[in-house]
């Protein structure tokens, strides 16, 4: 896999950079790169509006863009809405299918959200009355039979996360889907796919969720790109759009206006064309690589990680079903002590909340350092942390 | 040793803080959190007759840097007035700690105490 590395210019430009934080953002392909500024280069103009050869390019790679997504999930294209990421995904879904809630309902989470999905709901539980509800965990896994208990007749709504950003498990989504079409027929599934989509091979008709989001700055794309899955039926006539202005319509008079058909319809202004040219790109990267190999990359950097950490940190997450993601503790160092050190071995990990406070209140711990992986990670490199963690308890204890 | 933040002052005060007990019948109290790290940090103030202190305590847990910044500063502080405390700079706390150039994040661990402190004797 040193191979792999060679294609991120970033280690070539920071000679022995050691970055363990890709659960916050992946580094870049030279491919999602060369589509960026092939964009701004060669063929930028608007998109669906100019009658021009130029703007007919941009237009056509815009879209294509599209199908690439569409590929990665096995989505249809017209089911691929571009956004700027997860947190827009999940609080348009929240600003748009809230308003129909009234205070009967409820709206089912888990323990493990991200921030993104969990204060869209509080806010708009604050406005519409609904109530709240949140999965147990047992063991760092989420424990279905309180989803059992938890969903009923009056959920309308369940939202959560198919990989945990601190914990690194793998939630049985499948399984939580299909009970969810048991208790609350008419209730919608949401799938928060951030962490999960740079690492995990996702088939949105398997799943059998209504929604799915993600971000491209998570699975080697640009910043400020992502996209929304919804069902095409959901899209078509359950979800109204969230902004309106140019490109979403149809015909407009002074006093109304009809919209596009979806995805148009959700996609107001003038998109972040580049970034979805660049996030079609990095799913193209993904597929290109394979999600053998890169399965079985993953799985033998976080096997050996595990190894190699258990006997020296306190590792908050559970052991097999999980992805690269990998939290610990050192009782006595605070988790931002040991991000600082690190940082001066070159070593990047993040330390503090990971945006899922409530989760460490939950599990009773102050903070955590979180170390994770990507494709271009090496076992050199895990063997670098696990070198740095025995000099910080040198250091302090 | 390269590490220049944690030196080995700093480190010993981690290890052995100083002033970090309970203060029963404080004047003053207050609790400050550093929501990027989860440090916290509770400053107790007793005064005498002339507005300065007369015993202080601190307790919390956090980083090295915030842990010893409130070791420091507790002892600093001691038979000092309310006036003087306010004027106590950023710079002046980062100079006591022995410590220059910290990043943003790192200054917040760093001033913690201080702006603790400062709300007590607002």
């Amino acid at each position: 896999m040193e191979a792999i590395k060679k294609h991120f210019p970033i280690f070539r430009h920071q000679k022995d950079l050691i970055y363990l934080d890709s659960a916050a953002t992946t580094q870049t392909p030279q491919v999602v790169i060369d589509a960026l500024t092939a964009y701004y280069t060669n063929y930028r103009a608007n998109v669906h509006r100019g009658f021009y050869a130029l703007a007919t390019k941009a237009t056509n790679a815009y879209e294509s863009a599209r199908d690439s997504v569409a590929h990665l999930i096995k989505a249809k294209r017209e089911e691929i809405i571009f956004t700027s990421g997860t947190t827009m995904g999940l609080n348009s879904l929240a600003y748009s299918l809230s308003p129909r809630l009234s205070h009967r309902d409820n709206v089912v989470l888990t323990r493990l959200e991200h921030h993104a999905n969990l204060v869209p709901w509080q806010e708009m539980a604050k406005h519409y009355g609904f109530e709240l509800r949140f999965i147990e965990l047992k063991k760092y896994e989420l424990d279905l039979e309180s989803a059992k208990k938890l969903i009923d007749a009056n959920t309308k709504i369940v939202s959560f996360t198919l990989v945990s950003n601190v914990l690194g498990n793998i939630t049985p989504a499948e399984e939580l889907i299909r009970l969810v079409r048991q208790k609350a027929p008419r209730a919608l599934a949401i799938v928060d796919a951030a962490q999960a989509i740079a690492h995990l091979p996702i088939d949105v008709k398997k799943l059998d969720c209504d929604f799915l989001v993600f971000s491209g700055h998570k699975m080697y794309g640009p910043t400020g790109s992502g996209a929304l899955y919804g069902k095409k039926m959901l899209l078509d006539e359950h979800l109204e759009p969230f902004f309106f202005g140019g490109e979403m319509v149809r015909s407009v008079s002074y006093e109304s206006a009809d919209w596009m058909p979806s995805p148009h319809k959700f996609e107001a202004g003038t998109p972040n064309i580049a970034g979805a040219i660049g996030l079609g790109a990095a799913a193209d990267f993904i597929m290109k690589l394979g999600w053998k190999k890169i399965q079985n990359h993953e799985s033998e950097l976080t096997a050996h990680a595990l190894k190699k950490l258990k006997n020296e940190v306190t590792i908050i997450g559970p052991v097999r079903n999980r992805i690269g993601v990998i939290a610990f503790t050192i009782p006595g160092v605070h988790p931002h002590d040991i991000a600082d050190i690190l940082n001066q071995k070159k070593i990047c990990l993040r330390a503090g909340y990971h945006c899922a406070e409530p989760l460490h209140h939950y599990l009773n711990i102050s903070a955590t350092a979180r170390a994770s992986f990507g494709i271009y990670t090496t076992k050199k490199e895990i063997d670098a942390l696990a070198k740095g963690i025995q000099k910080i308890k040198k250091m302090f204890l | 040793m390269t590490d220049a933040i944690y030196h080995e002052l700093l480190l010993d005060l981690y290890k052995h803080p100083l002033n970090k007990r309970v203060l029963p019948d404080c004047d003053a109290r207050q609790t400050e959190h550093n929501p990027s790290c989860g440090d916290t940090i509770e400053v107790c103030v007793k005064w005498d007759t002339n507005n300065a202190v007369k015993a202080v305590a601190w307790q919390g847990d956090g980083c090295a840097v915030s842990q010893a910044a409130a070791s420091i500063l507790t002892e600093k502080i001691k038979g000092k007035k309310r006036n003087a405390i306010k004027k106590i700079s950023n710079q002046k706390m980062l100079q006591l700690l022995g410590l220059k150039n910290l990043n943003p994040t790192r200054l917040r661990c760093a001033t913690l105490c201080l702006e603790t402190l400062k709300k007590i004797c607002r």
